[in-house]
């Protein structure tokens, strides 16, 4: 099967649209991005506009209404969740081999 | 305080802003020239992006997620394309607006884009215009051809310099400054160009040997 040309997703724009299940503005995307990463992903403003501009084209996500008319609120649509989910299988697929790569090799450790 | 300087990449800029910044000085305006005031507080960093709007709620949505990342808009419009930001955050020296390095070079490239945007609309408008016989372009040379009143140059002593006078203000109105504008303008955007092209590869290469 040939692969999406957008995979593998870069770590921002993952946690991006995984912070996007639920309705978000631009500075709460931020926050909540650092939240989920215990702080090792601190997105700056300029990249997380550029990101939110560059996901919006790919139809990854979607303007919704906002009560608060000076800052636009995002939330993942489905075509979103899609692409999430299939670098999702792929980072599982490439734990398993890991996985089983470091059996194999413990075992042959213990032969010598 | 105003000054006028020009600079090979942002990040020149930028440094450069923070020293008049050191010196007391603030951006409070940048057109053609960087205003500067007086300014008591502590010395702040800077931040240049590079964006145009299409509209105003874009705008004002871009500008409070700096504001609330900590970064005050100081100078440039929706259509400026350069935005001037400083950081509120003092004590942190390294703060950026960029947290990866191809978000910072995406500036450069949102640069050129625009400017070959612009040579585009102005190059088919100008042709557009010749087409339709709005502008000779012949007065390029010869400025004789922005002047259409029958007969004019087979005129002579009075009787010329009258309908030469005559018409002379309406020729340079309406025939003359608009080819130079645009002609001008053109320049201008085939200068940016150049100049994102050349800090692209400047700044990437000095980011490659760091």
């Amino acid at each position: 099967m040939k692969r999406d040309k957008n995979l593998p997703l870069t770590e921002t724009v993952y946690y991006i649209l995984l912070s996007l299940f639920e309705p978000l503005h631009g500075y709460m995307i931020m926050q909540k991005i650092e939240d989920m990463s215990n702080g090792q992903v601190r997105m700056a403003a300029g990249t997380l506009y550029g990101a939110i501009e560059n996901l919006l084209k790919l139809k990854y996500i979607q303007p919704v209404f906002s009560e608060d008319k000076r800052r636009k609120v995002y939330q993942i649509t489905e075509k979103g969740k899609e692409i999430l989910l299939m670098d999702m299988s792929r980072m599982e697929h490439m734990i398993t081999v890991t996985k089983q790569a470091l059996e194999a090799g413990g075992k042959e450790d213990e032969k010598i | 305080m105003k000054k006028f300087k020009l600079f090979s990449s942002y990040s020149a800029e930028e440094k450069w802003l923070n020293e008049q910044s050191n010196l007391g000085w603030k951006l409070v305006k940048k057109k053609l020239f960087y205003t500067f005031h007086k300014n008591t507080q502590n010395s702040s960093v800077y931040a240049v992006d590079y964006r145009i709007f299409k509209n105003k709620d874009s705008y004002q949505d871009y500008l409070n997620l700096f504001q609330d990342s900590g970064w005050i808009h100081v100078a440039g419009s929706r259509l400026s394309g350069e935005q001037y930001f400083i950081s509120l955050l003092n004590e942190d020296k390294d703060v950026s607006i960029f947290s990866d390095r191809e978000s910072s070079q995406y500036r450069y490239k949102k640069k050129m884009i625009n400017s070959i945007q612009g040579i585009g609309y102005l190059l088919t408008y100008l042709v557009v215009a010749i087409l339709y016989g709005y502008f000779d372009i012949r007065m390029i040379m010869e400025p004789r051809y922005a002047f259409l009143t029958p007969g004019l140059w087979e005129k002579s002593g009075m009787e010329f310099w009258k309908a030469y006078l005559f018409e002379l203000p309406f020729a340079l109105i309406f025939r003359i400054l608009p080819v130079i504008l645009i002609i001008g303008y053109i320049i201008l955007m085939v200068t940016y160009l150049l100049w994102a092209f050349y800090s692209q590869n400047k700044e990437r290469k000095f980011e490659n040997e760091n």
